[in-house]
C-alpha cells in the first residue's frame, strides 16, 4: 500500500496535472486546428460582446430562461459547481502542499468552511443524482458513463471529508482520494466533462451565432 | 358573338342550370364551350387538394380522373354525341383566382356560373338558401370579360326561345 | 412522380438498394468539424432542452421528443457506428429528423451550452437524403427546382404573364401600377414564394400596390425570384446552394441595392444566413444586402412613406405570430409588433412571445411534406393553438405561408375561431391612397 501510496502523492501528481493540462491543450488545438477549415462561421462571425453576453446570462444564477424554467435545478446545480471550484482551490490542506512544493499558494479557507462546502457539494450532487433518476426525459438520456462520472466526481469529496475528519483506515481512504482525484483529472479534458474550457466555446459561439448574427438573445 | 364561352364547373347539382344557359348560347352562336372546374385548396398557399377521396397532392391522375368524371356528367346533358366545340378542363388553386387566370389567358368571352357552390357538406343546411357565394363574387367583380350568374332554368342567354322557357308564373 | 436522378443522390422515396455506406461516411466526415465533433461530445444529458421544444410539450412532455434525444438517436448514432447504417435504421431516423423537428432552433437557447440542435438535424437530414429517404412532399419540389430553378414548376412565361396580370388588375384601384421586370439598378430586387404566383397572384398585387404607394424603386426578376429554398430543409445541400445562388447572381447581375424577400419565414433564413454558406461565399455574407418584408414595411410605416387610416386599424382584438425564421432566427420581432401597433387597436401578445415564441409546427418543411404529415402537425400545433385560445384574439397576423397554412389548418381542428392575414393584405386595406394615386374617375355620369 506504501509504494501506491508514494506513487499517488509523487509521479501520479505529475502525471495526472500533465495529462489535464497537456489533455486540454491539445484538445483546444486540434478543434481549433479543424475549426480554422471547417468551421469559418464561428469567426465569419464572432464578437466578442455577444460572445461575453452569451457566456455571462449562464454563468449568473438564473440568468436565462431555461435556469428560471427549473429554479431549483438551476440552485443545485450552481451549488455543486461553486462547492467544487472552491472546495480544492481553496481548502487549507491542500494549499499547505502547494506551500511546500512551490512556495506558493492559494488563500485558504477556515477549514470550519471547507467541511460545510463539501457537505453543500455531497448533498446537490445527491440531488443532481437523484434527478438523473427521477426526471424522464433526464433519465432516457442517461449513460452508464453519466451516473459513473458523476459517482467519481463526488468521490474525492467523499474521500477527503472522511479523511480530515479521519473516518475509516486513513491510509485506505487517502489512496482511494488521490486515486480518484487523479483519475478525474485525467478524464476531464476528455469527457463532457471538457465543458470545464469548451462550455466557454460552445457559448460563445452561440451567442455569435443567434446575437451578432441576428440580435437574438441565446440564454 | 361569342366565340368562347367558360362554364364554370363545381360538382354540384346547383349549377346545372348555369350549364344548361351556357349551352344553348354556345350552340347558338357557334361558340366553344370549355367546362371548367378548380380543385380547391385546403387553403390559400396550399398545393393539397380536397377532393372526394380525401386531400392529396393535384397530380395528373386526379386531373384524369376527374375530367373523364366531368366529361360523362355533361356529355350525358348535351343532344350530341361528340360535340365538335367542347372541352373539359381542371385546374387546381383558389378557385375565383383559377377561373379568372384562365379567362385571361384564354381570352374568354364570357363566363357562366352558378350563384354558389357547397363549400362544406357540414354546413349544407346554412349555406343552401340562396345567396352569392364568395366565388361568383370575386370572379364577377374582376372579370374582364361579363360574367353571367345563372340560378334558375328561367334564365336563358341564348336569344331564340325554348319551348320549356317563355313567361311563368 | 418520377423521381429525378443525379449523379450519386436520389431525390424521392422508393430507393430500395442498400446503404452507400461510403458516401454516408463523406458526409459525416464533412461534418465533423469543430463545433460538432464538440456538441456530440459535451452534450451533458442534462434534459434541460426538453422544456423547450414544443414537440415535448404537446405530446405530453414525452421523453423520445426531447431535443437531446433526437438529435442522439439519429446523428449521434450515426457517429458512433461510423456510418455504417442500415436503411431501416436510416428510415426510423426519417421519422425524427422530419417528422417530429422543425428545425426552429428554440433548443439552442434552453441548452446551457448552446448546442445549436438544429444544425445536427440538418446534417443527419443530409444523410438521409443522400440515400433518397426524404419526405414524398419536399421531394417533388425538388424536382421543380432543378427543372425550373421553382418549387411550383411555374415557368418564366407564366410568371412574367402573372406578373402583367397583377399589373392591369391592381391598376384598377391604383394609378400607375406597374410591376417592372428585370429593371437594371433598382434599389429592390423582389423575390417571392411560388405559392404566390401559383395560387395566390394577389400577394404580388397587393405589393405592388403598397410599393407603388410608398414611392420605390423596384423591380422582379425573370429569373432567380424564388426565394424559397425547400432542398435546404430535405437535405440537399448542393441543390440549395443552387438555388439561393441563383438569386444572388440574378440581383448582381441587375445590380440592384438590395433583395427583398416577401412575407416568408425560411426565405430568410436561406437568404440572409444559410444560404452564403450554402452559395460557398467564404465570409458568409450575402453579397447582396437582404431585406425582410417585416423589416422594409416597418420603415415605410416609421418614416410615414405608408400612412394607415386610423379608421381602418383593426378593431377585434388581434395577436401576432412570431414566424421563428423572421422573429427567433432573424431578429425582426420587433418590428413585426411596432408594425402592430400602426395596423391593430387591440393587440394582444403570446406567451412566450418574440424570440421565445414557440414554432407553430409548420416549418420546416413541415407543410410542404403534405397530408402524410398532417395528423403529426396538427398534434404537435396544439401548443400553438393553446397559445393563440389563451389572447383571446379574432385575428392572427403572420409574416410567413407556412405559419398562414398551420394555423388555419390548426383553427379548423381546434376551433380557434381566428382568421389568418398577412401584413401586407392590412396595409393594403388600410392604407390612406394619396391623390395622385387614385384611380381616375370617370368624368361622365350614367345617364
Amino acid at each position: 500500500m506504501n509504494s501506491l501510496y508514494l506513487f499517488l502523492t509523487g509521479p501520479g501528481v505529475w502525471i495526472s496535472f500533465f495529462v489535464f493540462f497537456g489533455g486540454f491543450i491539445g484538445r483546444l488545438a486540434f478543434l481549433y486546428g479543424l475549426s480554422l477549415e471547417r468551421d469559418r462561421i464561428v469567426y465569419n462571425h464572432a464578437s466578442p460582446a455577444w460572445g461575453i453576453k452569451s457566456i455571462g446570462h449562464w454563468l449568473l444564477p438564473w440568468g436565462s430562461a431555461s435556469m428560471r424554467l427549473q429554479p431549483v435545478f438551476t440552485a443545485a446545480f450552481f451549488l455543486f459547481h461553486l462547492t467544487l471550484l472552491a472546495v480544492p482551490l481553496f481548502f487549507s490542506g491542500h494549499n499547505i502542499l502547494w506551500d511546500e512544493a512551490f512556495h506558493w499558494s492559494l488563500w485558504s479557507m477556515p477549514d470550519g468552511w471547507a467541511d460545510a462546502l463539501t457537505v453543500v457539494f455531497l448533498l446537490s450532487a445527491a440531488f443532481l443524482l437523484a434527478r438523473r433518476l427521477a426526471r424522464p426525459e433526464v433519465r432516457i438520456l442517461t449513460t452508464a458513463g453519466d451516473y459513473a462520472l458523476l459517482v467519481l466526481t463526488t468521490l474525492p469529496f467523499l474521500t477527503g471529508f472522511m479523511a480530515v475528519h479521519h473516518w475509516g483506515p486513513y491510509e485506505a481512504v487517502m489512496i482511494l482520494h488521490l486515486l480518484s482525484s487523479e483519475i478525474l483529472l485525467i478524464l476531464i479534458p476528455f469527457t463532457k466533462l471538457g465543458h470545464v474550457a469548451l462550455f466557454f466555446f460552445t457559448r460563445a459561439f452561440i451567442g455569435f451565432e443567434m446575437g451578432s448574427r441576428r440580435g437574438a438573445r441565446a440564454w | 358573338m361569342y366565340r368562347k364561352i367558360v362554364f364554370c364547373a363545381d360538382l354540384y347539382a346547383s349549377s346545372d342550370y348555369a350549364f344548361a344557359a351556357a349551352l344553348d348560347l354556345a350552340e347558338e352562336s357557334g361558340a366553344e364551350l370549355v367546362v371548367l372546374h378548380v380543385l380547391e385548396s385546403r387553403h390559400r398557399y396550399s398545393g393539397q387538394v380536397i377532393t372526394e377521396d380525401g386531400e392529396t397532392w393535384a397530380t395528373e391522375e386526379v386531373f384524369d380522373k376527374l375530367k373523364k368524371k366531368l366529361r360523362e356528367y355533361y356529355l350525358s346533358r348535351m343532344e350530341k354525341e361528340d360535340p365538335r366545340k367542347f372541352r373539359v378542363e381542371v385546374r387546381a388553386g383558389v378557385p375565383w383566382m383559377e377561373i379568372l387566370r384562365f379567362a385571361r389567358r384564354e381570352k374568354v368571352d364570357l363566363i357562366v356560373m352558378g350563384p354558389y357552390t357547397m363549400e362544406d357538406p357540414d354546413r349544407f343546411a346554412e349555406t343552401d338558401h340562396p345567396h352569392l357565394g364568395p366565388n361568383a363574387q370575386k370572379v364577377t367583380l374582376r372579370a374582364h370579360c361579363p360574367v353571367s350568374i345563372t340560378t334558375s332554368p328561367k334564365q336563358r342567354l341564348a336569344a331564340k326561345a325554348d319551348e320549356q322557357s317563355g313567361p311563368g308564373s | 412522380m418520377a423521381a429525378t436522378e443525379q449523379a450519386g443522390t436520389v431525390a424521392g422515396t422508393g430507393e430500395k438498394g442498400p446503404v452507400d455506406v461510403k458516401r454516408v461516411r463523406e458526409i459525416l466526415d464533412a461534418n465533423n468539424g469543430a463545433r460538432v465533433r464538440t456538441w456530440l461530445n459535451l452534450c451533458a444529458r442534462c434534459g434541460l432542452c426538453a422544456e423547450s421544444c414544443f414537440f415535448y410539450l404537446a405530446h405530453n412532455r414525452d421523453p423520445r421528443l426531447s431535443p437531446a434525444y433526437k438529435f442522439k438517436k439519429t446523428l449521434g448514432e450515426m457517429y458512433r457506428r461510423k456510418g455504417r447504417v442500415d436503411r431501416a435504421f436510416l428510415e426510423r431516423c426519417h421519422d425524427i429528423l422530419w417528422g417530429e423537428c422543425t428545425t426552429c432552433k428554440r433548443c439552442s437557447m434552453y441548452c446551457p451550452f448552446g448546442i445549436d440542435i438544429a444544425t445536427l438535424i440538418a446534417a443527419a437530414r443530409g444523410v438521409c437524403y443522400s440515400q433518397g429517404i426524404v419526405p414524398e412532399g419536399l421531394a417533388r419540389t425538388l424536382v421543380n427546382y432543378r427543372e425550373t430553378g421553382n418549387q411550383m414548376g411555374m415557368s418564366v412565361e407564366d410568371f412574367i404573364e402573372t406578373c402583367e396580370w397583377m399589373a392591369e388588375e391592381t391598376g384598377d384601384e391604383i394609378r400607375g401600377v406597374t410591376i417592372p421586370v428585370d429593371k437594371a439598378g433598382a434599389a429592390y430586387m423582389y423575390t417571392m414564394n411560388p405559392r404566390e404566383p401559383m395560387f395566390y397572384p394577389q400577394d404580388l398585387g397587393m405589393l405592388a400596390q403598397i410599393l407603388t404607394v410608398a414611392g420605390e424603386d423596384w423591380t422582379v426578376p425573370s429569373t432567380g425570384w424564388d426565394c424559397t429554398n425547400l432542398p435546404m430543409f430535405a437535405g440537399d445541400r448542393p441543390l440549395a446552394g443552387k438555388v439561393v445562388k441563383a438569386m444572388y447572381d440574378k440581383a448582381l447581375e441587375l445590380g440592384v441595392g438590395k433583395i427583398l424577400l416577401t412575407e416568408c419565414g425560411h426565405a430568410y433564413r436561406s437568404a440572409a444566413f444559410e444560404g452564403p454558406y450554402l452559395a460557398g461565399i467564404p465570409d458568409g455574407k450575402p453579397p447582396v444586402e437582404i431585406v425582410h418584408s417585416v423589416r422594409l414595411f416597418y420603415e415605410y410605416l416609421r418614416d410615414g412613406r405608408i400612412r394607415i387610416d386610423p379608421a381602418k386599424k383593426l378593431k377585434e382584438p388581434a395577436t401576432y405570430q412570431d414566424p421563428c425564421n423572421v422573429s427567433r432566427n432573424g431578429g425582426l420581432w420587433e418590428e413585426g409588433r411596432k408594425i402592430m401597433a400602426y395596423l391593430t387597436e387591440d393587440f394582444r401578445d403570446m406567451t412566450p412571445n418574440r424570440e421565445h415564441n414557440h414554432c407553430c409546427g409548420g416549418g420546416g418543411g413541415y407543410i410542404p411534406m403534405g397530408p402524410e404529415f398532417k395528423g403529426r402537425r396538427m398534434a404537435s400545433g396544439r401548443v400553438k393553438a393553446d397559445q393563440i385560445r389563451e389572447t383571446g384574439a379574432r385575428i392572427v397576423v403572420t409574416p410567413c405561408h407556412n405559419c398562414f397554412d398551420q394555423i388555419n389548418d390548426l383553427n379548423k381542428e381546434y376551433e380557434l375561431g381566428v382568421r389568418v392575414l398577412s401584413i401586407k393584405e392590412i396595409i393594403c386595406e388600410a392604407m390612406i391612397v394619396p391623390e395622385e394615386f387614385l384611380p381616375e374617375q370617370e368624368e361622365e355620369g350614367a345617364e
